[in-house]
Parts: C-alpha cells; structure tokens; sequence
C-alpha cells in the first residue's frame, strides 16, 4: 500500500477527511545477537509524536546496548514530518551512545524526508555552563543593575542639560511651534482625570475627616484638615501621580516608538539634537501644564471635602469657606504647589530617558513605558518624601 | 566617474559594547559614483552605515567625509542626507511638513520658497500632488521615495541608503532603482548604497564592496559585473552566483 505523504516540511496540504488516522502503535524492540531492530508500527505523525517519543525513551537503554539499531520501517502506516523528527531524535541519541543505526523497509518519500532532516540536522549546543547563583550574586547583579542605571540617569540629564545651550544658539532646531498642541495633550487632555481624581480624595477626605474628629469633638476642624491636606500633600501629589501615568507613558511610548522606526536616528542625520528637539518642548509643555492641574486638582479637593463634610456637620457654606480661606494661607499653598515643578522635571526626565532607551520593536516599547509609569511615580513619591522633611526641619 | 574620494575610511572598526563586528575596514567613495554597501543578513552593513554618517563612535579608525574630518552631528547642518531602512518619516506629521522640517532648521527661506522646494523634491522622485498625505497612507515604495526626497532636500551632494529596494515587488524596486540612477547620472549626487538585493546592485552601482561576517570585515572591493564573473574567492563567488557553499569550497 502506497504511503500517504503528509509532506516533508508540511508544505504540502493534507486531506485529513480523506480517510481516519490509523491508530497509533506502540514500536517493538527485538533482539538478535548484536543486532536490536525495532519495529514502527502505523502512523509517525505529530498527533502520535509524544507517545511514540515516551515509547522510544523506553526503548533506548535496551537498544543502546547493542552494536547495531535497525529501525524497521515496513509497518509505518502514514507519516509526517513530526514523526521523522522524533524519530531522528531517538537515532542521534543511539548514535551518540556507540549504535550504529541504519534504517530498513522505509518508503521512498519518508526515506527522502529522512535525509532531508538529517542533512539540515545541527548537533544540540552543550548546556551553558551553570553561572554563580545564590543570594549574593543576585544582590551583586542588581547593585550592578542599579549603578548602570543611575550612570544611564546621569549621562541623560548630562546631555539634556548640554543641548540646552546648543538649544538656545540654535532656535529653530527646537519645535517650539509644537508646544501649544503639547501643552493641550498633556494639560488640556488631562483636565477631566485629574478633576475626578481629586474631587474623590477630597470628598474621602471630607467623610473620613468628619468621622474621626467628631470623635474628640473637633469637627469643627474638618475645613482646616481638608484644605492643608490637599493644598500642601494629596492636590500635588495624586495630580503628579495622575500624570505619571497618563503623560508618562505616553512620552515613553511616543519616544520609544521614535527610536524603534529609527525616527530619533532620522532626527540626528539632519542635524538634530534629540534633546532639543524632543525632549525640551515636552518638558517645556509639563513644566507649564503640571502647576495649572495642580492648581485645579487643589481647588476641586476642597472643594469635594466640602461637598462630603457639609452634610454631616452643623455649619453652614459660608463658614465652611471662611475656615478654609482662613487655613490656606499662601505659606500652604505655595509649598504644596511648588513641587509640581520637580514633579514635572523628573516624570519628563524618566519617561523621555525610558523612551530614548528603547531598542527592539513593540514588546520593548511596551516594557519601556511601564518602567516610565512605575519609575516617575517612585519618584514623584521620593520627591514628596524629600520636601515633607525639609518643610518638617524647617518647620513650615 | 571621478577619481577624487569623497568618503575615505581607514582602519575603521565598528561594534556594539567595545566588540568589535568589522575591523580593519579600508575603502574610498569617490564623488560622483553609486557605491554599494553588500553582504547577507546580519554581515553588519546597516550597522556600518550607522558609523559612516556618524550616529556612532567607531571602536577605531576613521571616517572622512569631503575632506573635512569625521562626520558629527552636533554641529548644525548636515552635509549629507540619510534614509534609513523603512524610511523614518515622522508618522505625525504630512509629507510637506516632513521635508520641511529641515528647510525650516536649517535654512531662512520664507514659507512659499520651503513649500516651493517641497513640491520641486517630491516631483523629482514621482510624489507630485501628495505634500498632504501622511507617512501611514503611503505605500512601503512611496515612503521610500518621501524619504529620499527629504535626504535632498538641503541640497546635499552625499546620499547614504539603507536598503531601499528591500521588501518592494520586483517592479517599484526597480522605479526605485530609476530613482537612484537619475540622482547620480544626472544630479551627480554620490550615493552610498546598502543593499543585499543583487538585481538592484547589478542595475545600479559602479562598485561595491562585500562584508563577510565570519572574517569580520571585507571580503573584496570592486565592479559588480567583474566580481560577479571573475572572482576567485569562495565565499565572493557564492555570494555573487547564489551557489551552494558545498560546492564552491570544493
């Protein structure tokens, strides 16, 4: 009975519906004097190919202790490519233990696929060699990791703060007439998350604030509470986290997708600084964008602590408003509203360094932008941490 | 064809991490002529092109572009124009404002002169009338083209192509190919050309050199034709007729 030829290299189609499968059979090893001939029965096809690679697995100590293998063909009924593999598979290993191996009743096509696989057939690489492992070492490449990292970190603000004089010399190398469209993309469309965000820490605020002073009578106190609260930590602070995540990762992947489509090479071979030319306008457009959201982020806070507080407590609007105005001083406001400004240099720093890093295609983009997300809100974090105890040592 | 070099290198080595990939590389462009980059995939000829127009610091050696030393890039225009392999226009912005953005840079000219010359440098390679569309509502082809109509269009005399007949059919690659023997022919623009396609090589460059990987460096300089029919070397010979290797090591 003529085979029926699944294709070497399944290039060729294969009409499955023309007739079931054989059932899978399991090969039989056979001894005679030096000789072990085992013997394939029906089909060698990828859908057989793991129980008849266990089957051999079986089958090779036994076999292995023998001069010469022949592998008896005759019986296989219908083969493909997976099964010559595997097949092949048991061959080298026989070979490599001292068998000599040939084959015997193969069909023209299978002997064909056969040679094919063993022609184009490279020797398995040794396993690399087992490196350093334990604690230690995985303490060591991350402080390794870390100290490139800070070394990446500095060369970046060493060469945006190189480009900027190269920047100022030549103004026209900088796209300044793209910063109304950023400042819009990073301000403009941010507005809405940054307003929600705050308005909902201001209405927690507001009802845990309530709750917990009413406990030492001290409610009263809720408009103060709220207005320091957001004015000096959560307005800044939740703002810059917002646009960590949303500005962020968009300047990461927008910069990173640049580097991959070799957009950033293209800015160079015409005389551009990447730093001028991508880096400043951005952080220009965050420098400008990140005070106006922290300012609205503040005044939506407040005013959502108000909205949660005014319905628990016996006071009316006014004096709600007249405690608040009372608490914010300018000293408050301004400590908290300042560090948009560091907020704004770091998350564009990070994010733009992620971006400009990236090499490879979609994936390192992707892995790139969740770096800048995770990295700028640490930051902003650390920053917050940072001017917390500078105003606490110089009690302000 | 001219006989004065235009890009001299000498002893150059290239490499990523201080290893080197090519060493020990020596060879002249000369002004005027189509000057073929060639070797098979991952020989290192992008990579090479990199360290031409100065986007990397060679490992060692020399790149000299007209005489005036290394090419940089921090200082200010251009002398040459690049395309890159998939040709690296801003996906942002329309063809018009892609080729203006150097014009812009570089230049004083007022709005209607950059749109003039825009037009003119998209007329020249078969893009007249698509100022307005943007990079992703063109054919692989036409991006090409846009991209070489942006390397002209500071009116440099030095071209680098990477690549600018890979993954095109057989006829746009060959328009293509039109392209870049008009701006030599008749520009008398220099242009040095990466390229693994051997129709493309044979159509259009006066000479070319052959990376090989596995010495690191140049396997042979020389006209295509005459490398293609009278090279002794094993590995120039495969590489120019497509022969197995089996059976021209023997």
């Amino acid at each position: 009975m003529a085979l029926p030829v699944r294709g070497p290299l399944c290039l060729r189609a294969v009409d499955r519906s023309m007739r079931p499968d054989p059932p899978y059979e399991a090969p039989a090893l056979e001894h005679g004097g030096a000789e072990a001939r085992v013997r394939l029965r029906g089909p060698l096809a990828l859908v057989t190919a793991g129980a008849l690679r266990r089957d051999l697995d079986r089958l090779e100590d036994e076999a292995a202790g023998r001069q010469a293998v022949v592998l008896d063909l005759a019986g296989v009924d219908g083969f493909d490519s997976a099964g010559i593999v595997v097949l092949l598979d048991f061959e080298r290993r026989l070979t490599a233990r001292g068998a000599s191996v040939t084959l015997a009743g193969a069909e023209a096509s299978l002997a064909r696929t056969w040679d094919l696989y063993l022609s184009r057939r490279r020797e398995p690489a040794p396993p690399p060699a087992p490196g350093p492992s334990g604690l230690l070492h995985r303490v060591g490449a991350a402080t390794l990791d870390a100290a490139h990292a800070a070394r990446a970190a500095l060369v970046f603000i060493g060469g945006f703060t190189e480009s900027l004089p190269r920047a100022v010399r030549r103004r026209r190398t900088v796209p300044w007439r793209d910063l109304p469209d950023l400042v819009q993309r990073v301000g403009g469309e941010g507005m809405g998350i940054v307003v929600l965000t705050n308005l909902l820490i201001g209405l927690i605020t507001g009802f845990v604030g309530v709750l917990q002073l009413k406990r030492f009578g001290a409610q009263s106190f809720i408009a103060e509470m709220v207005a320091i609260g957001q004015l000096r930590e959560l307005g800044p602070l939740i703002t810059a986290i917002i646009v960590s995540g949303r500005t962020g990762a968009g300047y990461a992947a927008e910069l990173g997708t640049m580097k991959v489509s070799e957009e950033v090479d293209a800015l160079r071979s015409m005389g551009f600084d990447p730093m001028s030319f991508l880096v400043l306008p951005r952080m220009a457009a965050l420098l400008l964008a990140l005070p106006i959201l922290t300012l609205l982020g503040d005044l939506v806070g407040v005013a959502g602590g108000m909205i949660a507080s005014l319905p628990m407590l016996d006071m009316s609007v006014g004096s709600y408003l007249e405690a608040t105005r009372e608490a914010a001083t300018p000293t408050h406001f301004f400590l908290g509203w300042i560090k948009a400004v560091p907020f704004a240099v770091a998350i564009t720093w990070i994010a733009c360094a992620q971006g400009l890093a990236t090499r490879g295609g979609a994936e390192a983009v992707g892995h790139r932008t969740t770096r800048a997300v995770v990295f700028s809100i640490f930051a902003v974090i650390a920053i917050d941490s940072v001017h917390a105890m500078v105003y606490a040592l110089l009690e302000v | 064809m001219a006989a004065e070099p235009y890009v001299t290198v000498r002893d150059l080595s290239v490499g990523w991490g201080g290893v080197p990939l090519l060493r020990g590389l020596d060879f002249d462009v000369l002004r005027g002529e189509c000057f073929a980059i060639l070797g098979g995939s991952g020989s290192g000829k992008s990579t090479l092109m990199r360290f031409l127009i100065g986007l990397e610091e060679p490992l060692a050696g020399s790149v000299d572009i007209a005489g005036v030393g290394a090419p940089s890039l921090h200082e200010g225009r251009p002398s040459f124009g690049v395309m890159f392999q998939g040709g690296a226009l801003f996906g942002s912005l329309t063809l018009r404002e892609n080729l203006a953005l150097p014009l812009r840079a570089w230049t004083d000219l007022d709005e209607r002169t950059v749109d003039v010359l825009v037009a003119a440098k998209l007329d020249l390679v078969g893009l007249g009338g698509a100022e307005e569309l943007l990079p992703e509502e063109l054919s692989g082809g036409m991006r090409k083209r846009a991209a070489i109509a942006r390397a002209l269009v500071l009116e440099t005399d030095l071209l680098f192509l990477d690549e600018p007949s890979a993954g095109l059919d057989p006829v746009t690659a060959v328009e293509l190919d039109d392209l870049i023997l008009g701006l030599v022919g008749e520009l008398g623009i220099t242009v040095v050309l990466v390229t693994h396609e051997l129709p493309s090589l044979f159509r259009v460059a006066d000479r070319c050199l052959l990376l090989d990987r596995e010495r690191g460096g140049i396997a042979t300089i020389g006209v295509p034709a005459e490398l293609r029919d009278g090279a002794r070397d094993a590995f120039v010979r495969h590489f120019f007729n497509r022969s197995s290797p089996r059976e021209v090591t023997t």
